[in-house]
């Protein structure tokens, strides 16, 4: 792993600002498409409706996406999650904006967001008392261990090894020793090269997962710090709540 | 590694809009191996994660615990380079070390492995690190380590984990050091440590620094796992310089070091520039550690002073932040500078009768334990002496002639004023000053925290009386002038004993005693007046 993330996403539509380069709307645009859901469903928990909750994503990065809207970011704060949902908050509290949500968003569909069918995956959401804050947090963790594993899996794919991936990534979060034979066998892998694929796996995926986390990070003309990003993930994991692993 | 994992961030992590990002892998169409420690999914039922107990969410990501995916991120463990460095079995090592009985791998980090092993020559205990094979495959690695080595050797101070011996075995070089089984300064820190105790710790870590700074050794890796702590505050230091091994050696390995180790506690430089490392790296590292042991946190991004997170003085403030300094040149210039800074804190910090928190915890350690001892002795000493100048100021007029004009001319005088101290003799009087004193230091120390003001009350109230009493007497006869001055210096010499004794409580009260003493000496003294 380079622990050095000297560009990252957030950094490039940072840097950018006011000034969009299409390097920098790719930038927004890619990371938007990883990060809606947690919008959605903070919508929704704060009780709109399916559809309404969906205009009103599509309106908010509909005004993120065409003009940038980056004015207000403090490049100090350095984090996409918090910029989107201080974002996303001024957006659905400010009545103007809601109308002008309701006037873009009815008709322009920035992503593709319909085809996803959030409220199924809403539904899957746990029915607690947790607040729309913390069921964004909750939703990011998640919607970022998806992008993670995507790559992962889209990587693997490139060499021709979905098969195996799919075979040994629950082994990323270290599964006993017994289950090793078992996987040994499907592979068709001797047990040291087993074990060799799966040590690799392993670091794939946390390189690949800091890298995805540092992609939402920013410094300041500066390489993101290991320490910033140990941070961060260390938020999200907090945010899923139970028991300290 | 690099070329192994960097993709292209756009193509890989930008799926087209077609693909569905994320919400393509519903549970329902998740035909991937279920996690094989988690309970089979029933319906109507919580899945936990088999490992950390949390719930499974239902749309985690391909049915795997999203906390333990997100700590796998975190975890330093994770060997990186499975090639090239994972901890040796212990058979492999009773192969090539067949002087050691190897018994079992007790540490594994960015700097090798540790095991515990005994010498069976020697038939003694030690701690054996295996370094990883990369140190002994390169010359310049391996020229590096017997230098380190041979510095290490030269350190000989109870603060720093000797060195017995050092060599290559097989594909490693390892080293033979002095088994330290205590907790970690990682561990202690999950319980709270008062501040007194940190400060403790961080004397003594300062002064191992210290020590080896002027041997030229700097340690370059102080963290709180390298910080051994036994009850006492005693600490030991490990891996002493071991970071300069693997220190410019070669970009994978710094990157490995980098990515294995914490970064956290390492100075800027040494990222940057550790070619230019010097002692003030140690000063860094320090900084870091008095932070987060006494704040909970790391100093990362913007962080807040300690005193804003936990009272401390503001002086703390300026140690820790010019401790944590970017450059070099702006840090406290040695380590020497740091201790001396902290000895003054933990001075200052020592209690004075004004300070309503206690600055030290309820449940004292033994260090602290140690210090109360020793001002409890000072505190009794001149509590009792000024206890006795009291009284020993009165016994004359206890046991003296009554002078019989005086006592003739109006019921005010010394023998009415003295009906007390014939009714109550001296050693009952000294009984009755001892015994708050007594309860206080007995039991009532840890319990009781007063606030400033509380014992001022009795001891103004005794020295009003003890003014208005004698004040009485200067009228009718003026020898008895020096004695509120006598008075009022015994009552300071109490308060600061009380002081000494370390915790506001009833000892500082002792006035308010003596104030009803001289009360009701007062008010026997009006009635007898009024009667006669």
């Amino acid at each position: 792993m380079d622990p050095r993330f000297t560009t990252t996403r957030w950094s490039v539509v940072l840097s950018a600002g006011a000034a969009r380069t299409p390097a920098s709307a790719d930038a927004l645009e890619t990371l938007c498409r990883a990060y809606w859901y947690p919008l959605y469903a903070y919508a929704r928990r704060w009780g709109r409706s399916p559809d309404d909750a969906q205009d009103v994503v599509q309106g908010f990065f509909a005004r993120l996406l065409e003009n940038g809207a980056l004015g207000a970011a403090d490049p100090g704060r350095g984090r996409f999650r918090s910029f989107l949902l201080t974002s996303f908050r001024n957006f659905i509290t400010n009545e103007s904006a809601r109308a002008s949500a309701r006037k873009r968003g009815g008709g322009v569909s920035v992503l593709s967001i319909d085809a996803a069918r959030p409220e199924e995956r809403y539904a899957l959401e746990p029915v607690t008392d947790e607040t729309p804050d913390r069921l964004f947090l909750r939703s990011w963790a998640l919607a970022l261990l998806r992008t993670v594993l995507g790559r992962l899996r889209a990587a693997y794919a490139d060499q021709g090894k979905e098969a195996l991936f799919e075979r040994l990534e629950p082994f990323i979060v270290g599964a006993g020793d017994g289950s090793y034979g078992d996987a040994a066998e499907a592979t068709g892998l001797t047990a040291g090269a087993l074990r060799v694929t799966v040590h690799r796996l392993r670091r794939r995926y946390r390189d690949t997962l800091r890298e995805e986390v540092a992609q939402t990070l920013s410094e300041r003309g500066d390489e993101v710090p290991e320490a910033a990003i140990r941070d961060e993930i260390s938020e999200l994991l907090a945010a899923l709540g139970g028991r300290p692993a | 590694m690099t070329t192994e994992t960097t993709m292209d961030t756009k193509s890989s992590g930008a799926p087209t809009s077609n693909d569905r990002p994320d919400v393509a892998t519903s549970p329902s169409d998740d035909r991937r191996a279920p996690d094989p420690e988690a309970a089979p999914p029933r319906d109507g039922e919580i899945r936990r994660c088999g490992r950390c107990d949390a719930d499974l969410p239902e749309d985690g990501p391909d049915g795997i615990c999203p906390r333990c995916l997100l700590a796998a991120g975190l975890d330093d463990d994770l060997p990186i380079s499975p090639g090239r460095f994972v901890a040796p079995s212990v058979d492999e090592l009773a192969a090539l070390f067949p002087q050691f009985e190897i018994e079992r791998l007790i540490g594994r980090g960015g700097m090798g492995a540790v095991y515990r092993a005994h010498h069976r020559k020697l038939e003694r205990v030690v701690a054996l690190k295996i370094l990883p094979p990369e140190v002994a495959a390169d010359p310049t690695l391996a020229a590096r380590f017997v230098r380190v080595a041979k510095a290490m050797g030269r350190l000989a101070h109870p603060g720093i984990a000797t060195i017995h011996d050092f060599g290559e075995a097989g594909p490693y070089c390892y080293l033979v050091l002095e088994l330290v089984e205590s907790l970690n300064l990682r561990e202690l820190m999950d319980r709270d440590l008062s501040a007194s105790r940190t400060f403790d710790i961080m004397l003594a870590v300062c002064d191992a620094l210290d020590y080896a700074h002027r041997h030229d050794v700097v340690h370059r890796d102080v963290k709180p796992e390298n910080i051994i702590v036994d009850d006492h505050s005693r600490v030991k230091l490990v891996d002493f310089g071991l970071a300069k091994i693997l220190e410019g050696g070669g970009p994978e390995l710094t990157a490995t070091r980098h990515a294995l180790g914490t970064p956290h506690y390492m100075a800027p430089e040494q990222l940057e520039q550790p070619e230019s490392v010097d002692h003030r790296a140690d000063v860094f590292s320090v900084g870091v550690i008095l932070y987060e042991m006494l704040t909970g946190q790391l100093p990362i991004g913007r962080f807040p002073p300690p005193s804003r997170r936990r009272s401390v003085s503001r002086r703390v403030d300026e140690i820790v932040l010019r401790a944590l300094e970017r450059d070099p040149a702006d840090r406290w210039g040695s380590i020497a500078e740091v201790r001396a800074l902290i000895q003054d804190v933990q001075d200052q910090g020592k209690p004075s009768p004004w300070r309503s928190t206690p600055t030290v915890d309820p449940i004292a350690d033994l260090t602290d334990e140690a210090a109360q001892a020793r001002s409890d002795r000072i505190g009794w000493v001149i509590l009792l002496t000024s206890e006795l100048g009291v009284v020993a100021f009165f016994l004359p007029w206890f046991h003296g002639p009554v002078d019989g004009r005086l006592a003739a001319r109006s019921g005010w005088d010394l023998d009415h004023w003295m009906i007390l101290g014939q009714a109550l003799p001296n050693w009952i009087v000294l009984l009755l000053a001892g015994i708050p004193g007594g309860l206080a230091a007995a039991g009532l120390r840890r319990s009781i925290v007063v606030r400033w003001w509380v014992p001022l009350i009795p001891s103004v109230l005794g020295c009003v009386f003890v003014f208005a009493a004698t004040a009485t007497l200067i009228g009718r006869d003026g020898t008895l002038q020096v004695g509120p001055v006598l008075c009022f210096a015994c009552f300071v010499a109490q308060a600061w004993a009380a002081s000494a004794l370390r915790k506001l409580d009833l000892r500082l009260s002792l006035g308010g005693l003596w104030a009803m003493v001289f009360l009701f000496g007062t008010l026997a003294a009006v009635a007898a007046a009024i009667a006669s």
